[in-house]
């Protein structure tokens, strides 16, 4: 009795103890074991490295609230899983800091309501069902919150560039503070009188990335200072013009530290005299030798394309007419890089009077094209006709080359300085007009001069500051939204640089199968393997009678 | 290992012997089959997600079946007093008896590979082959671990059906627990544990064709921690 009580007690405590090794064998695995392998063709969940460091170095639990209806249309329907795996993988690689909870608010309408007040709207859409077009309203998007703030995709459009999305409102999130873009405008306009506010202004672009929904701060460069200021994240110039040396050379040497820039430069200066009010000039230099030494170069004629263009209203004695102008070019889906997630989901960008960039050689420098005109644009020589009413096919046959030409490019790597010989000169001493002398301040006394990289820099580059302008934001919204995607990839660090899009290969099943194919199909597998599975075990049991007859005929019956 | 695999070969050609088996087959082949071509051609996406959406499901209802009698019916017969007296140990029984049902399990698996076969055929771009073995490698481990549960389940009990009806509920509660509709309802850091406890999570990290160690790790504990408790509760009978 004692020995088959002790017995039971040992067991009891083998039983507890072999529970508890399993149990925290798995825990400590989940925290420390980092072994995985991807087996699925294109490598569909092989998040990249940066977006790896993100996740793992997540030091407050974030939660991602997916609002996803239960009964999705077909085409959201095959989307669902992968989502849905892409934020496993996600949640996984975060370890515990990341909690991600699938909610279908079906028809609770407090939940449609919280759903709708974070960002997520329930959207209509269109669905084709046997041959019936019908709406049915879903919800397919997604809240993401952290401490008291949240950010929010109202609607996810593709899996292809989720990780960027997700990743960079995550980023974000968990910013302590707002990064800081200094911005510079300096645009040439021939035709402002004094007092009179300049033909192209940027309130909309410092408004969209800085006021109250923005996430940057916004901080003016130029003016009486000659240097960038410490704080600086990144800098977006819309124009160069009227930019001093010293704050030339002080964007040089932020960029040779690995500093981020965004260049809108103008190849295109209208001087709207009378008497020409249709002639254009290559605009007046301003950092463009600078940039050629960081690998862009300007090739200042204008580019023209009579197919990809904007259409805009031409006043006539009777009414606007709407006519399509060839010198706004746009670029549609195909023309974006889609190796670069900021742009490869970008439908429309519209660039008014713009140039081909070009790459120019240089040692550690890697140049990528961000947005290519169409195949039929040409370019224009100098001086430029910006009338309406040309014969744009005659031009083109004109034209010395053909598209696609780069109209927005980026760099990366580590830049040789355009200032060889240091920084510029301080200013010569000024006299007051007391007579006394203002003493010189050397705005870079101290400072170490840079001449080769030190940190990877990036720098982007739109030929065209219009493209920029409140006018333009106004008539293309798309254009806002590249200039988001930009800053964002360009301030948001390496979190987002590194991200990747990842490779999504469809496959569909062949459309041209009759509803005599699609049955026979299904009915060989419901039917037919089973019906193979009966047969086999029919042979079976009839070659166990068999054999068993068989013993029986040979040692009689048992 | 001669004694393991004598225990196996008993009992594998036993499950070929009997009608249950094929019933129990058929019926999941049967069920699987709809449920993937109920959508197949209305979604017009040759992937297998669906299909092996469905597996811990079907595989709930089944394999339960096949686990029920593996210990119940040997004590009701009478049958395990000869076997435990047989020069073979407690564990070399339960493992023979458990690697048997996972042959058939992978059986089962094998039996479905026409519809592989299907998919890759009416596919215009092929089928995406490293998710699909991962899937079947998920479906295994996954199986595997419900008829761990089952055999211990089947372990303590002397009646088929309570023995098949525990088994479903013992595996719905490891199915459940990281369900959506249960972390939901949990904060912070226990969410995460009870996702991670559930068979789901794991089983569709696999399903996505990824191998991760800790998935592994996880099937690994709870196919030891049921055959263990199997074995013990085997020994048990010796004391009493």
């Amino acid at each position: 009795m004692d020995n088959r009580l002790k017995r039971k007690g040992n067991s009891l405590a083998e039983i507890f103890i072999v529970v508890a090794i399993v149990l925290v064998v798995n825990l400590l695995a989940y925290k420390l074991l980092r072994y995985r392998v991807d087996f699925t063709e294109n490598k569909m969940y092989t998040v990249s490295q940066a977006t790896r460091n993100f996740l793992a170095n997540l030091d407050a639990p974030l939660t991602i609230d997916f609002y996803m209806t239960g009964e999705l249309p077909p085409q959201l329907a095959s989307m669902r899983t992968e989502v849905r795996d892409r934020l496993g993988e996600f949640e996984s690689l975060a370890r515990g800091n990341l909690v991600i909870r699938y909610i279908d608010p079906k028809d609770d309408e407090e939940l449609k309501q919280k759903a709708q007040e974070d960002g997520v709207p329930e959207v209509e859409l269109e669905v084709r069902e046997k041959d019936k077009r019908s709406t049915r309203k879903v919800f397919f998007g997604m809240v993401m919150s952290h401490l008291d703030r949240m950010e929010s995709i109202p609607f996810v459009i593709s899996t292809e560039s989720l990780e960027y999305d997700v990743v960079s409102r995550l980023v974000r999130l968990t910013k302590d503070r707002k990064p800081v873009l200094g911005v510079f405008e300096g645009t040439f306009n021939a035709n402002q009188q004094q007092g009179q506010p300049p033909e192209q202004t940027y309130n909309t672009l410092r408004q969209l990335l800085g006021g109250q929904e923005g996430q940057y701060e916004i901080k003016r460069i130029g003016g009486e200072e000659q240097v960038l200021p410490d704080d600086i994240d990144g800098i977006f110039l819309v124009g160069a013009f009227g930019l001093s040396d010293s704050m030339k050379y002080s964007i040089d040497q932020f960029l040779l530290g690995g500093g981020r820039a965004i260049i809108a430069i103008d190849p295109v200066m209208m001087l709207n005299q009378q008497g020409m009010e249709n002639q254009a000039y290559p605009s007046l230099p301003t950092m463009e030798d600078q940039l050629e030494k960081y690998g862009i170069r300007f090739n200042k004629k204008m580019i023209a394309d009579p197919v990809a263009s904007e259409t805009v209203m031409v006043p006539t004695n009777l009414f606007p007419v709407p006519m399509q102008y060839p010198l706004y070019v746009t670029i549609g889906p195909e023309g974006f890089n889609h190796d670069v997630p900021a742009v490869r989901n970008l439908e429309k960008l519209l660039m008014p009077m713009t140039c081909p960039l070009q790459e120019v050689e240089t040692d550690g420098v890697t140049f990528q094209a961000l947005a290519n005109t169409s195949g039929n644009a040409f370019t224009m020589n100098s001086p430029f006709d910006v009338g309406i009413q040309q014969d744009w096919e005659y031009l083109a046959t004109e034209s010395e080359s053909s598209g696609p030409y780069p109209v927005v490019a980026m760099v990366s790597g580590r830049f040789a300085t355009a200032f060889p010989e240091g920084a510029p000169a301080p200013p010569a001493p000024r006299e007051n007009e007391d007579g006394t002398m203002n003493p010189v301040v050397d705005p870079f006394a101290g400072h170490t001069h840079v001449s080769v990289g030190t940190e990877d820099a990036n720098l982007i580059v739109l030929a065209s500051a219009r493209a920029m302008t409140d006018n333009l934001f106004k008539q293309a919204q798309t254009n806002a939204l590249f200039a988001s995607n930009i800053v964002d990839t360009q301030l948001l660090g390496d979190e987002l640089l590194g991200i990747r899009s990842a490779p999504v290969t469809s496959r569909p099943i062949k459309a041209d199968l009759t509803e005599a194919e699609r049955n026979t199909w299904k009915w060989m597998n419901m039917a037919g393997v089973p019906a193979l599975l009966v047969l086999f075990g029919l042979l079976l049991g009839f070659f166990r009678r068999a054999q068993r007859r068989l013993i029986e005929a040979k040692y009689g019956g048992v | 290992m001669n004694r393991i695999s004598t225990v196996w070969d008993r009992e594998f050609r036993a499950f070929w012997l009997s009608p249950i088996a094929y019933i129990i087959i058929i019926a999941f082949l049967a069920l699987t089959n709809f449920l993937y071509f109920r959508t197949f051609f209305l979604e017009g996406q040759a992937s297998l997600r669906v299909f092996f959406d469905f597996l811990p499901w079907t595989f709930m209802l089944i394999l339960p079946a096949l686990t029920m009698g593996q210990w119940a019916e040997e004590r009701k017969t009478g049958t395990i007093e000869p076997l435990l007296t047989l020069p073979v140990t407690e564990w070399q029984v339960v493992l023979g008896k458990y690697l048997a049902s996972v042959s058939l399990l992978a059986c089962i698996l094998l039996l479905t590979t026409p519809l592989v076969l299907t998919v890759s055929k009416l596919s215009t771009n092929g089928i995406d082959g490293g998710q699909t073995m991962m899937s079947y490698f998920g479906a295994l481990l996954l199986g595997a671990s419900y008829l761990a549960i089952g055999s211990w389940v089947s372990s303590f009990s002397d009646n088929q059906i309570v023995a098949f009806i525990l088994s479903l509920a013992a595996i719905a509660v490891l199915l459940f627990v990281g369900l959506p509709f249960v972390t939901y309802f949990v904060e912070g850091g226990f969410s995460v544990f009870l996702r991670n406890l559930g068979l789901t999570t794991h089983y569709s990290s696999l399903g996505r064709g990824v191998l991760d160690m800790r998935d592994l790790l996880y099937f690994g504990s709870v196919i030891y921690l049921f055959t263990f408790l199997t074995t013990r509760m085997v020994e048990s009978r010796k004391w009493s």
